[in-house]
């Protein structure tokens, strides 16, 4: 359950300053909101498409950046995602922003292991940007299907250590990104974890840390209506019992809270 | 039948946007609907919630429910399912963190309550009463996401009334039993709580629909049915406030796909007294405060009062 409410939560207007294609299927955009949104590493927006029937309900997608503008990496996956992704300059969004709990802020000298997946590597080169500032470079280890997955990997590399890997073996090595967490785990010396992508991905991240005894962070993705604790259908089914809210819980998580069995059934 | 609010039927309620359901005098006809607006302080400021004529609480249960595994919610047409199952922290936390924020904050509180048995709802009504600082009930008879109670009680005209008596009976507090749309004969069962004593009717709850996914051929929710909710209810809905508005006299809280003004003021024009938005609150949250907002600006424009606009409609 969330607290007491201590602001208005508004929607507000975003205009798209910049859109590109990085790969088929994916949309990066990049928006002036009316007002600077201060965000940090795991929060997401609600975004939307303005007009239509009004019934459109608004898709969580995770911030990279904060300030005056902010960046989105996009997936189309359905209805709403794809008409995000196909955004051009000038046009407008509405979002409710910033919304959920984010990553614990990188501290001097931590070493951390990104594990991202897809587009779960938006709130990781966020992070990744936060301990750049500090002097740290965080290993990062970015999986997907093919090359063309990895669209962020440019931006990464400037930022982290980065290890590629595709199931096809177009970028990096050939295999899953657990492959090079179970060694980077095993090397030692990894002071946290933190996973977002896919759900087996995130999992198995999980699963490798627990047993090395390294605390791992995820960032959860759910099908949600509002994204600020009114809808209750984001439901993640919580470790012990009953069920976390993964806009308001979430979407990072200590993995240990997680349901990961109850998961996979959803 | 003792009913303690009946003395505050004779006092009227000035001004151009104020209403009555029956004794509970409301400042304007904007609420929350229940399962859109948490608790009345956690999705807006109980201040500013304090603004709007009342909040609906989130259903709440005698016990905590967790609710249903996920998926719950699918968006669909002009609407969206949900099958939450009934989420809510239960009454005894309910009255000990929230009900003092929502007091203080001079909020107006309609309890919305759901049972499995008709006696869990009268201990239910009962413990809010006490407790004070509610201002009616909102029976929820009507919830298509829970094996037990619920929807039995608000199909069937006979067991709608003896709830609605048992209740007023047992909290004395001023009740307004929420409609299904899957009644087979929905207003007999209007009829029938009013007869029991109900101060006012809200509908509609949502109407049961499901969405399939073919890659996995798999139903989109986990309890493969859901309440439809959104715009795509709106026509409904309003038939059948106009239709309920014919059969009682008593007022008719009109809910379904309300996002703007517009859609009030239909609601109000077919017979309703007051509105309640829902869904809408998912997309933009300052939704209710801007439908109440444009309601005052019609009226000012118009000349007119809410109260003239109710039942307003002019038939053919």
């Amino acid at each position: 359950m969330i607290g007491p409410c201590a602001r208005p939560r508004t929607l507000i207007t975003a205009r798209v300053v910049d859109a590109s294609r990085p790969a088929a299927g994916y949309g990066v955009i990049r928006v002036e909101p009316e007002h600077e949104v201060e965000a940090r590493p795991g929060q997401f927006a609600m975004l939307g498409v303005p007009g239509g029937c009004r019934a459109t309900l608004h898709r969580p997608m995770s911030i990279l950046g904060s300030g005056a503008t902010l960046d989105f990496l996009i997936r189309e996956v359905g209805r709403g995602s794809r008409a995000l992704a196909g955004l051009v300059e000038g046009d407008d969004v509405q979002m409710i922003a910033p919304l959920g709990t984010p990553f614990p802020a990188p501290t001097k000298g931590e070493r951390v292991v990104l594990v991202g997946g897809g587009v779960g590597a938006s709130p990781l080169l966020f992070q990744a940007r936060l301990a750049a500032r500090q002097g740290a470079r965080p290993t990062m280890i970015y999986g997907g299907r093919a090359g063309r997955d990895l669209v962020l990997a440019d931006e990464m590399r400037q930022v982290c250590d980065l290890v590629c890997v595709t199931e096809d073996g177009t970028l990096g090595e050939r295999g899953l990104a657990t492959d090079p967490l179970a060694a980077a785990l095993a090397a030692g010396g990894v002071d946290r974890v933190l996973a977002c992508g896919p759900l087996p991905m995130m999992e198995a991240s999980a699963a490798l840390a627990l047993e090395a005894a390294v605390p791992c962070l995820v960032c959860l993705e759910a099908l949600m209506a509002c994204g600020f604790g009114a809808c209750l259908g984001c439901a993640i089914p919580a470790a012990g019992g009953g069920y976390l809210y993964a806009c308001s819980d979430g979407p990072v998580l200590a993995a240990e809270r997680v349901d990961w069995e109850r998961m996979r059934a959803a | 039948m003792a009913r303690r609010w009946d003395i505050l039927a004779t006092v009227s309620t000035p001004g151009i946007l104020a209403v009555n359901l029956g004794p509970v005098r409301l400042k304007n006809p904007v609420m929350t609907a229940s399962g859109t607006c948490g608790y009345g302080h956690d999705v807006q400021p109980a201040g500013l919630n304090a603004s709007l004529g009342a909040i609906c609480t989130k259903g709440l249960s005698l016990e905590p429910r967790q609710g249903n595994p996920p998926p719950r919610i699918w968006e669909t047409p002009a609407g969206m399912l949900n099958a939450i199952g009934l989420a809510n922290m239960g009454v005894e936390a309910f009255l000990a963190d929230v009900l003092p924020l929502l007091e203080q904050a001079g909020v107006t509180v309609i309890a919305n309550i759901f049972a499995d048995s008709m006696e869990d709802f009268g201990r239910l009504a009962a413990r809010l009463a006490k407790a004070g600082g509610i201002a009616a009930l909102e029976l929820n008879v009507s919830c298509p996401n829970v094996k037990q109670g619920g929807i039995h009680f608000g199909r069937d005209p006979d067991r709608a009334a003896e709830l609605t008596a048992h209740v007023s009976e047992r909290s004395g507090l001023p009740i307004i039993v929420k409609m299904t749309p899957e009644a087979p004969d929905i207003a007999a069962v209007a009829r029938a709580c009013e007869q029991a004593g109900a101060c006012a009717l809200s509908a509609i709850n949502t109407i049961r629909g499901m969405a399939v996914d073919v890659e996995r051929a798999r139903p989109r929710l986990a309890t493969v049915y859901g309440g439809l909710s959104g715009p795509a209810l709106k026509p409904i809905a309003l038939r059948i406030v106009h239709e309920l508005s014919k059969q009682v006299s008593i007022p008719i809280v009109g809910i379904g796909g309300i996002s703007s003004a517009e859609d009030a003021l239909e609601f109000l024009m077919a017979g309703a007294s007051a509105v309640q938005v829902g869904t809408a609150t998912f997309l933009d949250p300052q939704a209710p405060f801007q439908v109440l907002a444009g309601l005052e600006t019609w009226c000012t424009e118009h000349e007119t009062t809410i109260r003239k606009v109710i039942g307003s409609m002019e038939e053919p």
